[in-house]
């Protein structure tokens, strides 16, 4: 009997091959080629004995010199600003910086009024010269708010002052004694700490230090303000500086050079308190490093109205390299914090902190990039996945999107998308991760591997690690931007229970460096742009082979063959760079121990174990 | 136009599970085992071996000989470092250099071939590939003090070019000292 072929045939038949071209031809396709992922780092053609080679990401490649600064014209802290005000379109419209709203034309006033009036205030700086710098400490708490001035007088100190900057009232004696660097002119302080910090600077410099009160508009110290000035101190409030500033000559101050000093940054440790002197070439680099984490057409900028929130305190190096680069590249800046000013920078309630960014009664622009840390990250995805879980069909979309990230690739605004997980990003924590998030980046301790997958399908967004260091301006180690590489185990994805994954975490966190778990970190990614790695200290199982030089994998395998990863102390060179005063850490050639111990693997990225014996004082993060 | 016909049958099983398929993707596969190779249908995927690095280290006249490229192993060589005063001295260090991108030249049948796997600095300073240029391997190290200060020159020039255009992979010690080094 012949075959009748009929209309319907012929529809059902084109019906056919249109499907089978679309599931053939419209997979997702990866949003990195995974040929770039499988070799993240271009490593030196030589290693020492008892080192790997030096490491550094594989879009810098060896022998290229590593970028010192994002732009040519960017040559110290001071240019970041720029004077007059560019005619951008963006520029005409106020951002907000530390939750005050400001034009750059403002903003530009302002660091011109600020230098002047601390000038005609204190005696002392008028008296700076380069022979004998007089240095500004300043003593803020990491609240939301309090870090204005520092902000400020980061990006435009008067000359010859560097600034000293302290995360604890703790180290205030030491800083006033401190014989490495300049003594302090003046005390920039919080109102709350105002007396004492008066009291101590009378003792430990007999009057030759002023104080400045900030936080204060009430001026209810006024009676402990008198006292100090009939004894013969400069003291005056924050708030005085304006008129100050306005009432003096307007003089051109000299600007600084790249290589002047620009802070000294204290930190605690289990000794004694470790100083960092960062220069202006320190923080042209730290801001590359910065900005060269996001691809060129997803940098933070004032055109996309983009606002960069940072939970790392501005009395870090990296902190404030974050903030600086913040405003560089014409974004909005806000801190993740507290709102009232407390010393403690432990994190105890990060959704709270998130919860507060978003308050709409303080009428803050929403961010769009987030440098949170693990908790905040952790609370985030704990919040939504309970807020999701009993949707219906909801294990539909999670599938849609796992399908996705199994070839790599992950977007926000699908239908299916919008429709599991677009009502719960805008509800949960006062909708912190809503449409208006592009980013997010994990900074410190890298979470477990095993929630990314969580994370890339209820964020919808690739998740970003970045390792910094104290004694690095700019990130050690950043992951790729569109790195979604996970070994999450796709089936149970939705059906293992939230407490199981908490547990784990529980345990990986109460273990610390313990080497059992150093598989389940998450990799923090290749060095940043312009920071050399390299590991030393490695031993047992890899040690240089006699004979013909043996290649790095001789050394301990996988059970499946493989090799292992290389584990020894993370030792880090580059512009960026910062090393302690006082003690020589550094080594010859510029090679800084940062204190940390952390594993190389064979695609090139790194994961940070925990600190080395050497370490400073870890900060809960 | 009627599902009676085979063929209309036929069809709407694989139109069916192309839609399933599509809106319902299959599950990725669960396994722990991460492939080691590359593979156009893979994403997660971890290089199987860290990449190849020369080992930095010291070599003694008759360990550098055996590496000369005869059964097709790394080639290395070694000139003389001059000093910043442009003079030689005693101490001066030796970088071995690995020439094995080089096998045209200084493999078994290249022109240099005598230098593979030998302090090539007399050689390099004279401007000559022969036999006399080369010291015995179980002799002590060329003291190179009988250089006239246009040799010493030209082997400077020699080593900028080797250290531009090769790795430097170590520094050829004298075998006493050697053995110093490791106690014994």
């Amino acid at each position: 009997m012949p075959l009748q072929i009929d209309n319907l045939t012929l529809l059902l038949l084109a019906l056919f091959l249109a499907l089978l071209l679309y599931s053939r031809f419209s997979r997702p396709s990866p949003l990195v080629h995974p040929l770039l992922l499988g070799k993240q780092s271009e490593v030196s053609a030589v290693r020492k004995e008892g080192e790997t080679g030096v490491y550094r990401s594989f879009a810098t490649g060896q022998g290229t010199p590593l970028v010192v600064r994002p732009a040519g014209a960017l040559k110290t802290a001071q240019d970041i600003v720029k004077t007059p005000p560019s005619n951008e379109p963006g520029a005409a419209v106020p951002r907000c910086i530390l939750d005050t709203s400001l034009t750059d034309e403002a903003l530009a006033e302002i660091l011109r009024i600020i230098p002047l009036g601390l000038r005609s205030v204190y005696s002392s700086l008028r008296k700076a010269t380069p022979e004998s710098p007089s240095s500004i400490l300043i003593l803020l708490p990491p609240s939301r708010t309090a870090s204005l001035p520092l902000l400020l007088l980061a990006l435009k100190a008067p000359p010859n002052c560097p600034l000293i900057i302290l995360p604890t009232p703790h180290l205030l004696t030491a800083a006033l004694t401190a014989k490495e660097h300049p003594n302090p002119g003046v005390i920039v302080v919080h109102e709350s700490l105002a007396e004492d910090v008066m009291e101590q600077a009378w003792e430990d410099l007999s009057g030759t230090c002023g104080v400045c009160i900030f936080g204060d508009p009430d001026k209810m110290r006024k009676g402990a303000v008198m006292a100090a000035k009939e004894k013969g101190m400069d003291v005056a409030w924050w708030a005085d500086l304006w008129d100050a500033g306005d009432e003096a000559k307007r003089e051109e101050l000299p600007s600084a050079g790249h290589a002047d000093v620009h802070s000294y940054f204290y930190t605690e440790t289990s000794t004694d308190p470790a100083v960092v002197k960062v220069t202006h070439l320190n923080i042209t680099a730290g801001i590359a490093g910065v900005l060269a984490l996001f691809p060129a057409d997803k940098r933070p900028s004032g055109s996309l109205r983009d606002v960069v929130a940072s939970c790392v305190s501005l009395n870090t190096p990296f902190g404030l390299t974050v903030a600086l680069a913040s405003v560089y590249s014409g974004a909005g800046f806000r801190l993740i914090g507290r709102k009232e000013q407390t010393w403690d920078d432990i994190i105890e309630d990060p959704a709270g902190e998130l919860t507060a960014l978003m308050d709409k009664a303080d009428s803050q622009p929403k961010p769009t990039i987030l440098f949170i840390s693990c908790k905040h990250h952790r609370v985030l995805l704990e919040r939504l996945h309970s807020s999701i879980k009993y949707r219906p069909f909801v294990r539909f979309g999670v599938r849609q999107k796992a399908d996705g990230l199994f070839a790599g690739h992950v977007s926000r605004g699908g239908a299916f998308d919008e429709w599991s997980f677009g009502l719960a990003r805008e509800m949960v924590l006062g909708g912190v991760a809503g449409k208006q998030l592009r980013a997010v980046v994990v900074v410190g301790d890298a979470p477990p591997s095993d929630i990314l997958g969580m994370s890339h399908v209820l964020l919808g967004l690739p998740l970003i690690r970045l390792h910094p260091s104290f004694y690095s301006t700019g990130p050690v180690f950043v992951s790729h931007y569109y790195d979604v590489q996970s070994q999450t185990d796709w089936a149970n994805l939705w059906h293992s229970t939230w407490s199981k994954l908490e547990d784990e975490v529980e345990r990986i966190e109460g273990k610390g460096a313990d080497t059992t778990e150093e598989k389940k970190r998450a990799h923090v990614g290749p060095p940043a742009s312009n920071v050399e790695v390299v590991l030393r200290g490695v031993g047992q199982g890899w040690d240089a082979q006699d004979g013909a030089g043996a290649g790095a994998g001789a050394g301990t395998k996988t059970k499946g063959g493989k090799d292992a990863p290389i584990k020894g102390e993370v030792w880090v060179r580059g512009p960026g760079v910062v090393s302690r005063l006082g003690k020589e850490t550094a080594a010859a050639d510029g090679w800084v121990d940062i204190g940390e111990i952390a594993t190389v693997q064979t695609n090139g990225t790194f994961v940070v174990l925990g600190k080395s014996v050497a370490g400073i004082k870890p900060k809960a993060a | 136009m009627t599902l009676s016909n085979p063929l209309n049958l036929l069809l709407i099983p694989p139109i069916l599970y192309l839609a399933f398929r599509i809106v319902f993707p299959s599950h990725p596969p669960s396994t722990n085992v991460v492939p080691g190779e590359y593979d156009a249908d893979v994403y997660n995927w971890m290089p199987a071996t860290h990449p190849e690095v020369i080992v930095h280290r010291k070599y003694t006249a008759q360990e550098l000989a055996e590496l000369d490229g005869k059964g097709g192993g790394r080639i290395l060589l070694a000139i003389m470092r001059v000093g910043r005063d442009g003079k030689v001295s005693k101490g001066l260090e030796r970088t071995v250099f690995d020439v094995s991108n080089g096998r045209s030249f200084y493999g078994p049948d290249g022109m240099y071939g005598n230098f593979a796997g030998r302090d090539a600095s007399r050689g390099m300073a004279k401007q000559s590939f022969d036999e006399e240029m080369l010291t015995p391997v179980d002799q002590a190290l060329d003291a190179l003090d009988d250089l006239t200060q246009s040799e010493v020159d030209n082997m400077s020039g020699w080593h900028e070019h080797f250290e531009r255009k090769y790795t430097v992979c170590g520094e050829l010690v004298e075998a006493n000292a050697e053995d110093a080094l490791r106690g014994l």
